[in-house]
């Protein structure tokens, strides 16, 4: 069976950066933005891994604010390194995106 | 002030706000994380993390099985993998901390039941400073430390399934056969005299390392907390 894993992780941590460019937000929030552009099996354990990746890797940084629902809420934003990287991964996955596709729809002469 | 010690605090308090059944995950989860790479600070940040999704997945009448997803050692692995990876000197700090505690600990427990036989055969009177220590002592304490380390992780790496009964049989054998295999030397090389030390020169050389250890390791979890998080 094809294992999503090793696709989304990469995809993801470029929707992440997406998401986190415009504007400063939380866990629940990115998830749900991702649900809303058909990521239907995102959970926030699958983007919290990610976001620590993103973070050690210095391209997000983050904070406590403090939330209406319970205890303390991490907020992430992009870093200037972030942008960068958003930037080049952009360009790749149109590159990638279009080769992909192309092949995919690809019928034997 | 020992920064980690006052997340461990605060991340407590949480922990009492939890369900019985986010409460049992997250434990889980946290030990599982401990038989990895981490180090304890990062772990500590974690389950501030967690214990925060955990809360706010509570007041939507949601559990933190649903927020994790249902592997939950998928989502640990990858915390694990994902997570900043303990340094060497962390990994010398964490094992100076287990091996200075761990045969401090033995060398008093030693001392002290040795000094109580000795008062109850010979009299009080006859208490010295001089304590023999013998070949069991010494190979006891040598197997104990890694025997330790070996339950400690077994339990860690095995927390999503201790409550299968091949888990617990595995973890009693474990334990069996270390208690028995220490016993054993105890009682066969027990006698065999290696040296006699005053207990005052050891006592002096593990209560300074394990001060110094802990004054490193504290420096160096607020040197995290500051410049990480």
């Amino acid at each position: 069976m094809f294992d999503k894993s090793q696709l989304m992780r990469g995809t993801l941590e470029g929707c992440i950066l997406k998401i986190t460019s415009l504007k400063a937000t939380y866990g629940y929030e990115i998830m749900e933005n991702l649900r809303s552009f058909g990521f239907d099996e995102i959970k926030e354990g699958t983007i919290y891994p990610l976001l620590i990746r993103l973070e050690n890797k210095s391209y997000i940084t983050s904070e406590f604010r403090s939330s209406p629902l319970g205890p303390n809420r991490k907020y992430y934003s992009i870093t200037s390194e972030g942008v960068h990287y958003l930037h080049d991964f952009e360009k790749y996955w149109g590159r990638v995106s279009i080769s992909v596709n192309k092949i995919l729809n690809w019928e034997a002469m | 002030m020992n920064l980690e010690k006052e997340l461990r605090k605060e991340n407590n308090k949480k922990d009492k706000l939890l369900t019985k059944e986010n409460d049992r995950l997250l434990t889980d989860i946290i030990v599982y994380l401990h038989s990895g790479n981490l180090c304890e600070y990062d772990i500590e940040i974690i389950r501030k993390e967690l214990l925060g999704m955990a809360l706010e997945a509570q007041v939507r009448n949601d559990d933190l099985r649903n927020v994790v997803g249902e592997n939950y050692k998928t989502f640990c692995d990858e915390l694990m993998k994902s997570g900043r990876q303990k340094t060497k000197y962390e990994k010398a700090l964490e094992w100076s901390y287990i091996l200075v505690s761990g045969i401090g600990i033995l060398f008093l427990y030693e001392f002290i039941s040795a000094g109580i036989l000795v008062g109850i055969k010979t009299g009080w009177n006859n208490l010295t400073l001089e304590m023999p220590v013998s070949w069991g002592f010494a190979l006891s304490t040598a197997c104990c430390v890694p025997a330790a380390f070996m339950i400690f992780y077994f339990i860690s790496r095995n927390s999503f399934d201790m409550n299968l009964w091949k888990y617990k049989i595995l973890f009693g054998c474990l334990v069996g056969f270390s208690f028995a295999a220490i016993l054993l030397i105890r009682i066969f090389m027990g006698k065999m005299l290696l040296c006699t030390v005053n207990v005052i020169y050891p006592l002096i050389l593990i209560a300074a390392l394990y001060v110094l250890v802990k004054i490193l390791e504290t420096r160096h979890t607020n040197y995290l907390a500051q410049t990480h998080k």
